[in-house]
């Protein structure tokens, strides 16, 4: 280990750092939530300009087994975004039921370490490591209202899912290993190069370890039929919890694909492309026709968050398939869709301020009246996620649908099924836009007032979904950049 | 008395004998430990897995990670297990309350499963194989340090959120509903 | 049979095998718990097996074994915790009788 690793390694490090400076803030001043907030949100903005500073030199450390490069940079702002605006959404929803913040911030910034370490790793070992890393934090966040019986059942639902998937996951990377004698992802890259080109037989063993280890991957990113319990997860957790777990960990979980599957296999892309194509369309079919029979919000969102996935795996198809574009679109599609996730569920988090107040279809009935600025906003964000102009969601279908028609062959059909999916998602969405504009408010409760950082929060996700969807270049610009460094 | 390496009337080397009495007895406990209807018997059926598993890795010429398997594994996991198990007790029921509907269906991919296992191992060709190996515990100590220091350090993060979350969950609260 | 590759990664299959059926049988949270426990040794004993048998990844595989250990041991902990957690709220460890959200 020498200066230039750990130099290359600040930015995780600094993460680590900055969870441990939190949890001594809450040492020094117990209970208070506003230095918390304060110091997490200033050590955040730290952490983003340090990344930005020492992405500007690619480096490898820890003798290849992590990497800092452009994909590196732009995961790890994606992450850091993601995380701070989790923490402006959170006390409002924690301080009424009496839930510490200081625990939270620590166990999220936790999850943030994870997700960094997954988006530079260049190691299978390491790679597993980042992974439990991030997730483990998640079941903890899943279950942090621990008097809520739908939190703590929430909870155990995700950590056994999660944690059965891990060891088949664990399973696949002991034979990958075994059989290509390192850990590190080039190395096993090579060795398929080698089998493919027709040095070596495919030995039956390799075969299986990479079937556990993909297998293991469908269950992080819930695709289906790997998502048996999720959303039982997302409706239990803890709003604010849900909206970041079905941003940040679905992310990582797509960041770990890219280090993987991208890199190691991308010798065999045509055997896993067909998978992809299988997994994407059944994903979004799914997500979209269980979603449109739910009445509870959460849970609708849970569903849709599915198909979501869905929509980015067709544009690592349309990668697979040999279109550059379709990385571009999945990291594109990825950003957008966590501010507009995130705004979401933000503003059923805002609804829920009293305890009590479920996240049915009724709490939002005649919102246009009670408290029309968050339906307004709450608008903005389903027409985003139903990708309609100029939303950043319609600009991340639309590319990521584009890119698979280039593609040809069976991925062309995979952007048909896309389009009608979409067409679909929309009856859902738009119904919440029909209850909050066009039905009388249930009871006539007052509408509480929302704090500071939930409003500062929601206007930036609020401007990055509509910025995103005005103004793509910048991004999209980087997100080029990140798609040619694999 | 020196023993040689065959057993004297069966002929069968002693090594290959203990390697299948371990073999037995840690798959025998392990069904044990999926099968029984008695949680606690369950639980210490665990802890007699564990042990031969720690044997197995003697027998593979890894004699720290058997030890770190007996430290660990039935030191303090099996351990932490039993305190769950205690702390949310219930009674030994009968098998309709112990297995789920779909145990049929379950046993069915596991076998299933095992075989797929067992047929791609034999059938695949392992190249040159050795001996079992010995590992000095320098070279493996400067390794830990060396090539693998990162996921050295960085599991011991994971560890330290680990126990703050649990921490958090597991703690009574002093006031507020329960 | 001692000295076979093979022996031990089937007797590691058949492991899995075992953890496999118990997660997916039991109904008791902790043993569906203790059933992915087995399924993490059995991964263990594949590492440490192929470390024993294939040339130079004998040092590798045990460091690797002891990190997974430590992992497994995380993840114990933060699933008891769990458990203990809604064992307060529900008054029982069945997986089936969480289904308040289904309702």
């Amino acid at each position: 280990m020498a200066w230039s690793d750990v130099v290359t390694i600040a930015p995780f490090a600094a993460a680590v750092l900055l969870a441990g400076l939190v949890l001594v803030v809450d040492l020094v001043r117990p209970g208070r939530t506003g230095p918390i907030v304060a110091v997490s949100l200033a050590g955040l903005a730290g952490l983003a300009a340090l990344t930005l500073v020492t992405g500007q030199t690619e480096a490898t450390a820890f003798d290849g087994s992590y990497s800092m490069d452009a994909l590196t940079t732009f995961l790890d702002l994606l992450f850091i975004a993601i995380v701070a605006l989790t923490i402006l959404f959170a006390p409002d929803y924690l301080a009424p039921r009496g839930l510490p913040m200081a625990e939270f911030t620590v166990i999220l910034l936790f999850a943030l370490t994870g997700a960094m370490l997954i988006s530079a790793s260049t190691d299978l070992l390491v790679l597993f490591i980042g992974l439990e890393l991030m997730v483990i934090p998640g079941y903890l966040l899943a279950g942090f209202h621990k008097s809520d019986a739908y939190s703590t059942e929430g909870a155990i639902k995700y950590f056994l899912l999660g944690s059965f998937s891990s060891a088949i996951f664990l399973f696949g990377l002991a034979f990958v290993w075994g059989l290509t004698g390192s850990t590190r992802v080039d190395v096993v890259a090579m060795r398929l190069t080698e089998i493919t080109a027709g040095a070596a037989a495919l030995s039956p063993g390799l075969a299986m370890g990479l079937a556990f280890l993909t297998t293991g991957v469908a269950f992080k990113i819930a695709a289906v039929p790997f998502h048996y319990w999720t959303p039982d997860a997302y409706q239990g957790s803890p709003t604010p919890v849900t909206g970041y777990l079905s941003v940040g960990p679905k992310i990582g979980a797509f960041a770990l694909i890219l280090r993987l599957f991208v890199e190691a296999l991308a010798a065999v892309r045509e055997d896993w492309l067909i998978i992809v194509v299988v997994l994407a369309a059944t994903t979004m079919t799914l997500g979209n026709l269980v979603a449109l029979t739910q009445n509870n919000v959460k849970r609708m969102l849970a569903y849709s968050s599915i198909a979501h996935t869905g929509y980015m795996l067709v544009g690592l198809a349309a990668y697979a398939a040999g279109r550059v574009e379709g990385l571009e679109g999945l990291l594109y599609y990825g950003a957008a869709y966590s501010f507009m996730n995130l705004g979401a569920f933000a503003i059923i988090a805002a609804l829920q301020k009293r305890a009590g107040v479920t996240s049915s279809l009724d709490t939002f009935a005649g919102l246009g009246r009670r408290e029309p600025l968050l339906a307004i906003l709450m608008t903005l964000f389903l027409l985003s996620l139903t990708g309609i102009p100029p939303t950043a969601g319609f600009f991340g279908k639309a590319y990521v649908i584009l890119a698979a028609v280039q593609a040809g062959g069976p991925v062309a059909i995979l952007a048909v099924i896309a389009v009608l999916n979409a067409a679909a998602a929309a009856f859902y969405y738009l119904r919440v836009v029909v209850y909050m504009f066009m039905r009388d408010p249930i009871g006539d409760d007052v509408a509480p007032t929302h704090g500071r950082l939930l409003w500062g929060g929601l206007w930036v996700a609020t401007a990055l979904t509509i910025l995103l969807g005005l103004i793509p270049g910048p991004l999209l610009e980087i997100v080029g950049n990140a798609a040619r460094a694999l | 008395m020196a023993l040689g390496e065959t057993a004297p009337i069966i002929g069968i080397a002693f090594a290959d004998i203990l390697f299948v009495m371990l073999a037995a007895v840690m798959l025998g406990s392990a069904l044990m430990v999926v099968l029984l209807r008695d949680i606690i018997r369950s639980g210490l059926a665990m802890i007699v897995c564990f042990a031969a598993l720690a044997g197995i890795y003697v027998l593979l010429q890894a004699p720290l990670v058997a030890a770190a398997q007996v430290l660990v594994y039935i030191g303090a996991i099996s351990v932490l297990i039993l305190f769950a198990i205690m702390l949310t007790q219930t009674k030994a029921g009968p098998a309709r309350l112990v297995f789920q509907t779909q145990s049929a269906a379950a046993a069915v991919a596991a076998i299933v499963l095992a075989l797929v296992v067992a047929v791609a191992v034999g059938a695949t060709d392992w190249g040159e194989v050795g001996e079992r190996m010995h590992t000095a515990t320098d070279t493996l100590a400067r390794v830990l340090f060396d090539e693998f220091v990162l996921p050295f350090e960085v599991v011991s993060v994971l560890l330290l959120a680990a126990v703050i979350g649990a921490v958090y969950l597991a703690k009574r609260e002093e006031s507020g509903p329960s | 049979m001692i000295n076979s590759l093979d022996a031990y990664l089937v007797l590691s299959a058949l492991l899995f095998a075992i953890g496999t059926f118990g997660f997916l049988a039991r109904r008791n949270a902790i043993s569906m718990l203790m059933s992915i426990e087995l399924m993490l040794n059995a991964v263990n004993l594949a590492i440490v097996a192929f470390g024993a048998f294939i040339p130079g990844l004998a040092v590798d595989a045990s460091v690797i074994a002891i990190i997974v250990m430590a992992v497994a041991a995380a993840e114990a902990t933060v699933g008891l915790a769990i458990v203990i957690a809604i064992f307060r709220n529900r008054r029982t460890p069945l997986v089936d009788e969480y289904d308040a959200m289904r309702r």
